[in-house]
């Protein structure tokens, strides 16, 4: 089956709660949850947690799905809500789990800006708002309408977020120096 | 308008960065940066951020995940996910979004809040649309019916409907209210409930319209919370849930409570709460240790700051203080919510806790609360009337009655009240009336007062058990202030009612005495001598009073007086029913099953958790209860939703109530039996039928003892 047109029943089978169905969302699906989680949490403890809730808790989450918009957004923007509560209420162990100094001095850039920057150092240090739109705008390269629409702001606000985060970072790197 | 000499805001960077300005102001700005090192090295920046971004490697998720998935759906475990619905979403969207996500932590005690782990094809189901509704939405309801509940043309949903200060929960009260739900195509039924605006947590079951047949979702019933616009769960609606869940089932209460902590973090009501109960089932060890967190929690409230406009939070900083054992801080903390509410029920009782066996003294600060209009509420009369009671001043008592009887509509505490004044000549006709007036509510079988997960046959034995036991309590009170003839009267109509009462005969028999129809008496000696439970002590000393009339009295009187208890006592209107299959933990950790347990004893289950052992005289309840069963088959178990521990063993030892205690993990008997594990007795006899149950222990060993009365007598 191909992996970005699921059969028709597939969404009720989820909502079901079948483990064959769940199975098969995951296999799609799991990849990009993970992969946000990490990057929201920077760790993978965390990620692994925010990713099996995430998919423990879909079945019943299903009656909430709009069949007529894309899943996949819908479910970015689960992770992404989960992630943030987590991020939110608890305490955390950070690992290095983004590119150090070595995978971030860029591509032979010779004056790179980011060439001190360890960035989940950096991005640890914003505040969960902050570096959720980061992560979405510069890792996961969404607009600011579809950060809008996933954390429910308006975009202009994704995109005051952004400069923020962004400045912040500059300013934790000029630090850093 | 962007200048080429200026150097650029960040913001502008950032739009240049993002590809949002006007060709013009693009122009100009990429003209600065081409000449400017500082602009230059921040458009580097930003820039890099992106590419670096891009070029992040693609961790997969680990291996095992999925079975670990998979793995706890299949054990029950189900959680809430953060999802918003996109008209909400926008609706939302306008508003300051503190948070956008609950995430409900994936205990099981939790899961069954929403969704039996039992669930499985043909299990019933009710979701709500939004599932995180607000107050003053309207909630699509669809409900996808039972087997006993399919086919029917409508069906009803009731709920009862709790507001942010709703007092504690008993099961007929909180607002009463109700949907009729229609089927659809597919056979599920759909129905539409409005909230209220002050909304804030609800309990539901769904029945037939005739009421025969009640969905209570395995005795759990369906609960529904206000959350605010971000999908967070109002802190009034946890703590409503927890109000309602402490009386059912203390792992969700704690639940409830934890996430008061969870979500609101930086409020003293869930910390507080928290560690009461912690408290109660830690070792004296852990309690020390988690006390120091707790202190540091306290401490951090302090110096954050208190919103001293919130009562709650107010009393919470109370409560707080004194489960830490710091009274120096739990009086100010007291005096600061005494300042802005000085009728708050928390401070209230403890000005009469403080008053010992002053009864005067408190009395006199509740009249002065009482005479200023402002301080008027049900804390004030309801604590001048159990001061006067425990004071014994019966006049007191009668004028705070007659105070709370004007304005109060709890069935309960009217039935008190009137009661007290029924002992007084003056006030007698008054109570007599208002104790007629609840029993003609009881028997008028009023939908809003039947519990939520009771069909009416069996809310109308519950009346008629309360209307019972309220006619005998009258009758006694009459005979108490020297009614005799009136309290027979009460009495004879209360035994018309067919329940094997001891008390009603002992009262009965008294006012036959003293109206010197001794003869008249010796039936109910007779029932008293055969009850199983009845205190011997009272029975011997009676004998001795009776002891020349005795001796007219046909043989077969106590033969007569025994099969009318059996019939009486057996006549239980809830069907008989076999045992559940649920597994327990003994204390070793080993899984049995109820039937194992039972094993052709006559069995009485405790379902309790430890909280209801809290009086010395709930011990000696039980301990008395072993003793009537010593020497005998009958046996008692203890079941309880808390884990085995060395606290808890340390706790049956110490007070001595030699009870083998097995744990259930999920409470699951509790609420497969239809009661919530706070406190209820099971009766099983020798076949693993369940006889009775009931909330009072002599009751259930009264039930046993009689079982084996008739299999003795059938033999």
């Amino acid at each position: 089956m191909s992996k970005n047109k699921p059969d028709s029943s597939l969404w009720a089978r989820l909502a079901r709660g079948e483990p064959e169905a769940l199975r098969e969302v995951y296999e799609r699906h799991a990849d990009e949850v993970y992969r946000i989680a990490l990057r929201l949490t920077g760790s993978s403890a965390d990620a692994y947690d925010i990713t099996h809730d995430v998919f423990v808790g879909l079945p019943e989450a299903m009656g909430r799905f709009d069949s007529r918009r894309p899943f996949s957004a819908w479910l970015r923007g689960i992770t992404v809500r989960t992630a943030q509560m987590r991020l939110r209420t608890a305490r955390r162990r950070r690992e290095v789990v983004v590119p150090r100094l070595s995978e971030l001095a860029v591509r032979g850039r010779q004056e790179a800006i980011v060439d001190r920057l360890t960035v989940e150092r950096a991005l640890d240090q914003l505040t969960p708002d902050l570096r959720a739109v980061v992560v979405l705008r510069e890792l996961e390269g969404l607009s600011y309408q579809e950060i809008a629409d996933l954390l429910g702001i308006r975009k202009s606000t994704a995109a005051v977020r952004a400069h923020r985060a962004r400045g912040r970072l500059r300013d934790i790197l000029r630090g850093n120096r | 308008m962007i200048g080429a000499r200026r150097h650029p805001s960040w913001r502008d960077l950032n739009r240049l960065a993002d590809g949002e300005l006007d060709p013009e102001s693009r122009a100009r700005l990429v003209e600065h940066v081409a000449d400017c090192v500082k602009c230059s090295r921040s458009l580097g920046f930003l820039r890099d951020l992106r590419e670096v971004g891009g070029d992040l490697r693609h961790p997969s998720p680990p291996k095992g995940l999925l079975e670990d998935v998979l793995r706890n759906r299949a054990d029950g475990r189900r959680l809430i996910l953060p999802v918003t619905a996109g008209a909400d979403q926008r609706r939302r969207r306008a508003l300051p979004a503190v948070a956008a996500a609950i995430v409900v932590a994936g205990l099981a005690s939790l899961a069954i809040l929403f969704l039996a782990p039992e669930a499985g094809a043909g299990a019933s189901e009710l979701t709500f649309d939004p599932a995180t509704p607000i107050p003053g939405d309207q909630v699509r309801l669809a409900y996808r019916p039972a087997s006993y509940l399919a086919g029917d043309p409508t069906l009803r949903l009731r709920v009862r409907i709790r507001r942010p200060d709703s007092d504690p929960p008993r099961a007929t009260l909180g607002a009463y209210s109700e949907v009729h739900l229609v089927p659809d195509r597919a056979g599920l039924y759909r129905g539409v409930l409005p909230l209220p605006p002050d909304f804030a947590y609800a309990d539901m079951s769904v029945e037939s319209l005739a009421g025969d047949r009640v969905d209570d979702h395995q005795g759990r019933l369906w609960g529904l919370r206000a959350h605010t616009m971000d999908g967070i769960p109002l802190l009034a609606a946890l703590r409503q849930e927890f109000l309602v869940l402490q009386y059912r089932s203390w792992p969700e209460a704690r639940e409830a409570v934890h996430q008061m902590t969870m979500f609101y973090p930086d409020r003293a009501e869930g910390w507080s709460l928290q560690m009461a109960y912690e408290e109660q089932i830690q070792s004296p060890a852990e309690a020390a240790a988690s006390r120091a967190a707790y202190r540091e929690i306290f401490r951090r409230l302090e110096q954050q700051g208190v919103n001293e406009e919130s009562t709650a939070e107010l009393a919470a900083m109370a409560r707080f203080a004194t489960y830490l054992g710091d009274p120096d801080r739990a009086s100010w903390w007291m005096e600061r919510l005494e300042t802005v509410d000085p009728a708050n029920p928390l401070v209230v009782s403890t000005h009469v806790a403080l008053s010992g066996s002053d009864t005067s003294g408190a009395d006199a600060y509740l009249e002065r609360l009482w005479l200023d209009e402002g301080a008027r509420s049900a804390s004030v009369y309801r604590n001048g009337f159990w001061n006067a009671v425990h004071g014994g001043d019966g006049e007191l008592a009668r004028r705070w009655a007659l105070r709370g009887i004007a304005v109060d509509d709890d069935p309960r505490w009217l039935r008190d009240a009137a009661l007290v004044l029924v002992t007084d000549p003056e006030t007698r006709d008054r109570g007599v009336a208002e104790v007629r007036t609840l029993l003609d509510r009881l028997g008028e079988e009023r939908i809003e007062d039947r519990p939520l997960d009771a069909t009416r046959s069996e809310a109308r034995e519950d009346s008629r058990r309360l209307r019972v036991e309220l006619q005998v309590q009258l009758g006694r009170q009459l005979l108490a202030s020297g009614d005799a003839a009136g309290a027979i009267d009460e009495l004879e109509a209360a035994d018309a009612l067919g329940t094997w009462l001891p008390d009603l005969y002992r009262a009965r028999l008294e006012a036959r005495l003293s109206l010197g129809d001794s003869l008249a008496a010796l039936p109910d000696f007779h029932r008293l001598d055969v009850d199983p439970v009845y205190p011997r002590a009272s029975v011997d000393s009676l004998r001795d009073r009776l002891r020349a009339l005795d001796r007219v009295v046909p043989k077969s009187a106590r033969r007569l007086a025994e099969q009318e208890m059996v019939e009486r006592v057996l006549s239980d209107p809830y069907l008989p029913r076999g045992l559940p299959g649920v597994s327990l933990l003994t204390s070793t950790g080993q899984t049995r099953t109820l039937e194992s347990l039972v094993a052709d004893r006559p069995t009485i289950l405790l379902l309790w958790d430890r909280r209801v052992f809290g009086s010395e005289e709930e011990v000696a309840t039980v301990v008395g209860a072993r003793r009537l069963l010593a020497g005998g088959p009958g046996q008692m178990l203890w079941v309880t939703p808390e884990r085995d521990s060395e606290s808890l063993r340390t706790f049956i030892r110490t007070d001595g109530l030699g009870l083998s205690a097995y744990h259930d993990p999920r409470a699951e008997l509790a609420n497969t039996l239809g009661e919530w594990g706070s406190r209820s007795y099971l009766v099983i006899d020798r076949a693993g039928t369940i006889r009775a149950r009931t909330d009072i222990l002599m009751e259930a060993v009264r039930y046993l003892e009689v079982l084996e009365i008739r299999s003795r007598n059938t033999a």
